[in-house]
């Protein structure tokens, strides 16, 4: 081979180079597209969760919060003014170390501007979509898990709350208890930290054991904690770091309801109707007996909804007339 | 005393000066030497041993040339006025007062990405995750934007001062926010790579101007070849305007050793005293291979051995919205670079089956700046607004992101990093090396940058950056180099999601 060949080959490369592309594509792959009968796809359908967990694809997933569950969203810049003309708009930035927890010195007041609960990728327990035979369906998604989110101390304290001032601390364990287990709670300061006895003196709480002890008892009893959000238990946090690592339970529910119409072949385009806007979303269908595979059309998320990609529904038995 | 002693003091004065002007204690610093253009980026382009043209060049000046230096600077235009005068005079030819040459190359780049994470330039941009729009889908580019043009100006030798200038652009510039993409591509802004001057006296040498980071000796050999764009991931590449004073020792033909310190623009202004960094640098002459730099075309390069470090001060405003305090904190780096001829040739022109090798390891907190693009996605955290103020009060943050934030307890922390590159290139026995191949790895990593981030953000950074691409290049003309390139992107996030971006990239470089 001589160079003029060589040079000839290496010209050619570069178009061969532009039909290489490849991507990684969704992490949820694309389901079966069969379709199916209307007749059939008419129904309620649920998904199985053991077995038919469903498929969501993960991407960045800001902070869930109490007022706006399931919604992805970049808030680090939201509500900021703008800036004027020719000046520099504010640098993005993360999370807030302290977002969502401020303990004020106040028992009566504990909680200030209420608490946000932050976690990431809550997991779709339940899914279930209904057919209407006049065109009509309702949809609806369980999110839940359990989920930590770890305090600084720094931050605890961040807003007037002070556990190393034991009458301080005292009064503050015995005003946010409300199941009396503390009500003869005495505090001393022992060997450097606050020390309180309680339960008759056989039990104490001390340090940073007092201080989580103290944070969950105002968020449990406080208003923090809601039919979505609960059990929320704190413990000092065990890789030393100091601070308090809280756990709680989430669990809400989100749905639609609306008009649907089907092109007959294996494309179901849902039209929400209700107060809250929302965009009409296309699903791909696979109807095999009482089984109902379904994906977001093009590599969309089910109902616009992310993270939730791909699901296997199968037929709830027929309500008894 | 002799005049080149007194330019050698003088030199030093000016190095000197700065410092006694930085009142508040600052950290190492000090200048370096570059020493031969033919290892700068200008030679990246040319692939000629400029400096020794040019030093030739600037020999064969005449006396009549320095002495016009010194009586007036107008009088190159005295030399290009004469006409005859009772006609209307043409439009006079520019002439350069020195001499000048030209030198650069025209690229044009085409790129096919698996994911739609980042423009043209990759360098270390964090690449959009699997499961979303970007992330799942490709994108095709091309661009001319990486084109570039230099002048070096070199006055002949003066009382046994040699001076030269180099101003060297290229067309990334900063775009306006409402650039479309059309106008993204097609109107490159022109961007300053290089403006410094440089006066040797001897062995003594000072850079004045904006140049390649002394820190991990960038423009001397070190940079592994690929198509890429330089820096890849992880891989230390910067420029900045600063103050470099050097030595060396020995002759280029046989070992030598070069040692430099520099007085750097600090990355934080408000910090007030610049960063400085050292290097010291060991070439043997004797041993010399080819090298390509980037996209450049190969040249003879000796065995070389590079150690660099960097030193900054931060002043940070405390934590709050409006600010009366602050706290100092300090970031390091230290960096050592390698380029080793394995199978050394003498000559540039037939360099069939030469192998060369380069490396560089770094580590360092608070100088992501110094790899290009990279932050991780280190950011300060928001301000804490428990009462839900809107609009909420915003830090007056007065540094880059990716350098220093707050942690969970207000304590200030930089971000490190740790990376290595490693390369080779090696030159087929086709038409005397006129084919070739190359290849490099490249990781960086962070073992803080998800401790010191919110957990509800660390789906937003990046712990661990892996990169490796393959490379096949033929000198189509001595003017003209085709290279075929794949690349391979691969990101660990802080909650472990892995994106990965593939590109396919060709570059056709023409040099002048």
């Amino acid at each position: 081979m001589n160079f003029n060949s060589i040079r000839r080959i290496a010209l050619a490369l570069p178009f061969l180079s532009f039909a290489t592309g490849c991507s990684a594509g969704p992490l949820c792959k694309s389901l079966g597209d069969c379709g199916g009968d209307i007749k059939n796809i008419i129904g309620q359908w649920t998904s199985d969760d053991a077995n038919q967990p469903g498929c969501l694809d993960t991407p960045y997933f800001q902070g869930t919060t109490l007022t706006s569950p399931g919604a992805p969203s970049d808030n680090t810049l939201y509500g900021r003014p703008s800036p004027t003309a020719r000046q520099t708009p504010p640098e993005a930035t993360n999370s807030a170390w302290c977002a969502g927890l401020g303990v004020t010195a106040d028992p009566m007041d504990p909680l200030q501007g209420g608490i946000t609960f932050l976690f990431e990728d809550p997991n779709v327990t339940q899914f279930g979509e209904l057919y209407n035979a006049d065109g009509t369906y309702q949809a609806g998604f369980t999110y839940s898990g359990r989920f930590g989110q770890w305090y600084s101390q720094t931050c605890i304290t961040q807003f007037g709350f002070n556990p190393y001032n034991c009458p301080y601390a005292q009064n503050m364990l015995t005003m946010v208890d409300t199941s009396g287990t503390y009500a003869d709670a005495a505090c001393s300061p022992q060997n450097g930290v606050c020390d309180c006895a309680y339960g008759g003196g056989a039990q104490h709480l001390a340090g940073d054991a007092l201080m989580c002890k103290i944070v969950e008892l105002v968020v449990t009893n406080k208003g923090g904690v809601n039919e979505n959000f609960s059990n929320f238990v704190c413990e000092p946090d065990p890789s030393g770091r100091g601070g308090c690592l809280c756990g709680f339970d989430a669990h809400f529910a989100t749905g639609e309801k609306g008009y649907y119409t089907y092109d007959g072949v294996n494309l179901i385009t849902h039209y929400p109707q209700g107060n809250a806007l929302r965009y009409a979303s296309k699903q791909v269908v696979c109807q095999q007996g009482d089984t109902l595979q379904i994906t977001g059309f093009d590599g969309s998320y089910l109902l616009n909804r992310p993270p939730v990609r791909t699901f296997t529904l199968h037929k709830a038995a027929a309500a008894t007339p | 005393m002799r005049h080149r002693g007194l330019t050698s003091l003088a030199l030093a004065a000016i190095v000197l000066a700065p410092h006694a002007a930085f009142a508040k204690g600052s950290p190492d610093k000090g200048a370096a030497s570059d020493d031969e253009d033919a290892q700068d980026d200008a030679n990246l382009a040319s692939g000629k041993n400029a400096k020794n043209k040019s030093d030739a060049k600037a020999a064969g000046k005449s006396d009549e040339a320095d002495a016009s230096e010194d009586a007036a600077p107008e009088a190159p235009e005295a030399k290009a006025a004469p006409e005859p005068e009772p006609t209307p005079a043409p439009s006079s030819p520019v002439h350069s007062r020195w001499d000048t040459e030209l030198y650069g190359f025209i690229e044009l780049d085409g790129m096919h990405d698996s994911t739609q994470s980042y423009a043209d330039g990759a360098n270390s941009n964090l690449l959009a995750r699997r499961g979303t729009y970007n992330g799942d889908r490709g994108q095709t580019q091309a661009t001319v934007k990486n084109s570039r043009l230099g002048f070096r100006l070199n006055p002949p030798e003066w009382n046994g001062v040699k001076t030269s200038g180099v101003v060297e652009v290229d067309f990334f510039g900063i775009q306006p926010y409402d650039a479309t993409q059309n106008d993204y591509y097609t109107l490159g802004t022109v961007r300053m790579r290089h403006a410094y001057l440089k006066l040797r006296a001897g062995a003594l040498e000072v850079l004045a101007g904006q140049y390649h980071d002394l820190f991990g000796w960038g423009g001397n050999g070190f940079y592994p070849n690929t198509v890429a764009y330089l820096g890849i991931p992880g891989e230390i590449y910067h420029r900045n305007p600063q103050l470099r004073v050097s030595g060396k020792l020995g002759d280029e033909s046989a070992t030598n050793v070069e040692i430099a310190v520099a007085a750097v623009r600090p990355a934080q202004r408000h910090s007030e005293v610049p960063d400085g960094e050292a290097g010291l640098r060991v070439a043997f002459g004797g041993w010399k291979g080819v090298a390509a730099q980037g996209a450049g075309q190969p040249q003879l390069t000796p065995l070389s051995i590079g150690v660099s470090g960097i030193a900054r001060r931060f002043v940070i405003p405390q934590f709050i919205s409006q600010p009366r305090a602050s706290e100092t904190k300090y970031g390091f780096g230290a960096a050592a670079d390698l380029v080793i001829p394995v199978i050394p040739v003498k000559n540039v022109e037939d360099r069939a089956n030469a192998l060369t090798v380069t490396a560089e390891v770094s580590i360092g907190t608070g100088v992501a700046d110094m790899y290009t693009g990279m932050t991780g996605g280190g950011k300060f955290p928001e301000l804490d607004n428990p009462s839900n103020d809107k609009p909420p009060f915003t830090y007056p943050q007065d540094i880059d992101s990716g350098l220093i934030t707050y942690d969970a307890d207000l304590n200030l922390r930089t971000y490190n990093w740790n990376a290595f590159v490693v390369g080779a290139q090696y030159y087929l026995p086709v038409a005397k090396g006129k084919v070739w191949v190359s290849g490099l790895y490249s990781q960086a990593q962070s073992n803080n940058i998800v401790d010191i981030t919110p957990s509800t953000s660390s789906g937003a950074i990046v712990r661990l950056m892996r990169y490796f691409d393959a490379n096949l290049w033929a000198a189509l003309a001595p003017s003209t180099h085709l290279g075929l390139s794949f690349q391979r992107t691969q990101q660990t996030y802080g909650d472990e999601s892995l994106p990965v971006n593939m590109r396919a990239e060709i570059a056709l470089l023409f040099f002048f």
